[in-house]
């Protein structure tokens, strides 16, 4: 199983434009382009995640997860914001980098958890915040993927 | 009488009043009363016109008393609040302490005026005795009924609570100089009271800033040899701070409650479980005397005069002062409508208004006991008010967080020397990725596992196909290097006391 396999280019952005933890979490979930109720849905149980602790894991990366109804299969978006934002993070510091990954919630084939392990293994790579930050399109994202071999 | 049965008198006496009020919180507890009521009733059953027929009127003890228990109080509370718990809610929390508390304290005090035609001195400083508050007295009722609150309104509660303190027994102090100071001069200066009280408590804060660092350094290099002597260690440290601050003319409450929360915030503190263990113990004791002495120091027969005015303030103060106070402070803050009258509500008044209460007694105010029977009153009322609806208030003002119930059991790691590694327990709720999943598939970090998983009242082996449920309690060793993606899968840690 390798990353690159979930993410798409649509679902990428690499200039997000919320200043604030809420507006992030919506802003990510329109990258999954589900309809206005299903959004609805999919933030609160984002929120809910987030209250029992920040997904910000530190090093200026945040990985949101949940598992919804609103999916059928493992989504995954990717959000960068080049100024950073407070997202309560476990050192307190601003995040630039996210992971966005909804699970239904049942799987066959279970790779939510370790989708969720490879995302953070792959953020914690000393050059991968330096060379997310130089990304200019979506596809190079793509591409760093395929070169880190995840 | 000699001495020796003097004294086994007196500690017969203190044991009984103090064992019963302990055994009484079980039942307080149950019927949803706040704690400190049932202190009072023991204290009052106790007294000359009870059952006990305990004849005490000392003001000054009573004062001398207090300060060392809101010494013990307020250290207490700063060592349960670290600095990043603080530091989110530091702006209200510091406003609501300092403007909330005076502007509390001049709309009780106006309607004091106008409507009971009392001094503005006078009438000032039962505002000034009754505007600070507890949120111990909130926290004990709720975990009495299994509620918690939003984390955000129940830290401001307690951060306001540690931090309003100092300002009001501030406040009450400087009034009660300016009303004798005007009693026997004939005139004297109010102005320089602002002035006075920001110097006492910019002394208080700093002083306590640098109490807490210097004192971090040595608990954490002193190696003492046997860990009974760090809560000794440390409740010296109360007591120095307190008392240097003091004689430096700065604010010793205001000191000891940083010097508590900048120890708090130390990352390896050595025995920091027997030192919290200790001090709760001594700020339990402290309340617990606080409000027996007060319901000592009350005489019913006297009190049947002040139920009036008391009732009239105690209803002011809970329905108008301090929610306007608090609308006033919060408009800033992004708080709801909701939060900040839940916030404006609930704030309870605990042991400091008494001891407060003494000090224009043992100053010989004319009047004076009367203000500290109208006090009595408002502490009563304002907690049994309040204090009785605060769980169904929470849940309908939708201010209940996610609530964590205690695990049966809990394992706390007790070190001399700093370790590298730490061992947390993590609660497990629905919403986190690895609820209902075999511990095999959990992909752990490198220097971390699972020791042990508290299921109800059993507590289980952590082997790989032992499958983690939601209500579990978890507790994982981790290394620093670990703890991000430990966080990631199991959120933020239990806090064990």
């Amino acid at each position: 199983m390798e990353l690159r396999e979930f993410f798409s280019e649509n679902a990428i952005s690499l200039d997000l434009k919320a200043d604030n933890k809420d507006d992030i979490l919506r802003e990510l979930i329109s990258l999954l382009k589900l309809d206005e109720k299903s959004e609805g849905m999919l933030f609160k149980m984002l929120k809910r995640r987030e209250n029992l602790g920040s997904t910000g894991i530190g090093r200026g990366i945040a990985i949101p997860h949940c598992r919804s109804l609103v999916v059928n299969k493992l989504r995954v978006a990717f959000g960068r914001k080049p100024n950073g934002v407070d997202f309560k993070a476990i050192d307190e510091k601003p995040v630039y980098f996210f992971f966005l990954i909804v699970a239904p919630p049942l799987e066959v084939s279970n790779q939510y958890l370790p989708v969720l392990g490879k995302i953070a293994q792959f953020s914690k790579e000393s050059d991968v915040p330096g060379r997310l930050l130089e990304l200019t399109e979506p596809a190079q994202f793509m591409a760093l993927l395929k070169e880190k071999g995840v | 009488m000699n001495a020796p049965i003097a004294i086994a008198a007196i500690l017969a006496t203190v044991g009984i009043l103090l064992g019963g009020s302990v055994v009484l919180t079980r039942l307080t507890g149950r019927i949803g009363i706040p704690i400190a009521l049932g202190f009072i009733a023991v204290g009052l059953l106790a007294g000359s016109e009870g059952l006990g027929h305990i004849a005490f009127e000392n003001y000054s003890f009573a004062f001398r008393a207090g300060v060392v228990a809101l010494v013990l109080i307020l250290f207490d509370g700063g060592l349960n609040t670290p600095p990043s718990s603080l530091r989110p809610v530091a702006a209200p929390a510091l406003l609501l302490a300092t403007v909330g508390v005076i502007a509390t304290a001049g709309v009780l005090a106006a309607f004091a005026h106008l409507a009971g035609g009392l001094d503005w001195p006078i009438a000032l400083l039962i505002g000034a005795v009754v505007s600070s508050t507890d949120a111990a007295a909130v926290f004990a009722t709720l975990r009495g009924s299994g509620t918690s609150l939003k984390s955000r309104v129940g830290r401001l509660l307690e951060a306001e609570s540690g931090l309003n303190d100092p300002i009001a027994i501030l406040l009450t102090i400087s009034l009660t100089t300016f009303v004798l100071y005007r009693t026997i001069e004939n005139g004297g200066s109010v102005w320089t009271l602002p002035l006075t009280a920001t110097f006492e408590i910019v002394v208080g804060g700093g002083a306590g800033w640098l109490a807490g660092k210097g004192s971090t350094r040595l608990i954490t290099q002193v190696r003492l040899e046997s860990a009974g002597l760090y809560p000794v260690l440390t409740l010296a440290i109360a007591m120095t701070v307190f008392g240097v601050t003091t004689l430096l003319h700065g604010s010793g409450f205001m000191a000891v409650y940083v010097a508590g929360v900048v120890i708090a915030g130390a990352t390896q503190l050595p025995h920091r479980p027997a030192i919290l263990r200790v001090h709760d113990a001594f700020a339990w004791l402290a309340q617990i005397g606080m409000f027996l002495v007060l319901g000592l120091l009350a005489f019913p027969t006297r009190l049947a005069s002040a139920a009036l005015p008391g009732l009239g303030l105690a209803l002011v103060l809970t329905l108008v002062a301090r929610p306007a106070a608090v609308a006033l402070c919060l408009a800033p803050f992004r708080y709801s409508l909701r939060e900040t009258t839940f916030i404006g509500i609930v704030g309870l008044r605990g042991a400091v208004p008494v001891v407060l209460a003494t000090i224009p007694v043992m100053a010989g105010i004319p009047g004076a006991r009367r203000i500290f029977d109208v006090v009595f009153f408002i502490v009563v009322l304002n907690t049994l008010m309040p204090g009785t609806i605060v769980a169904w208030l929470a849940r309908k003002l939708g201010v209940v967080g996610a609530a964590t119930p205690e695990a049966a059991a809990t394992i706390v790691i007790e070190s001399s020397e700093p370790m590298q590694s730490s061992l947390r327990s993590y609660f497990v709720d629905r919403a986190l990725p690895v609820c209902g999943v075999p511990l095999s598939e959990v992909p752990f970090p490198d220097g971390a596992a699972v020791t042990m998983i508290v299921r109800g009242s059993e507590l289980l082996v952590a082997e790989g196909s032992t499958e983690l449920q939601p209500g579990d309690h978890v507790y994982v060793l981790a290394s620093p290097e670990a703890d991000p993606m430990v966080q990631l899968l199991f959120g933020r840690p239990e806090v064990l006391e």
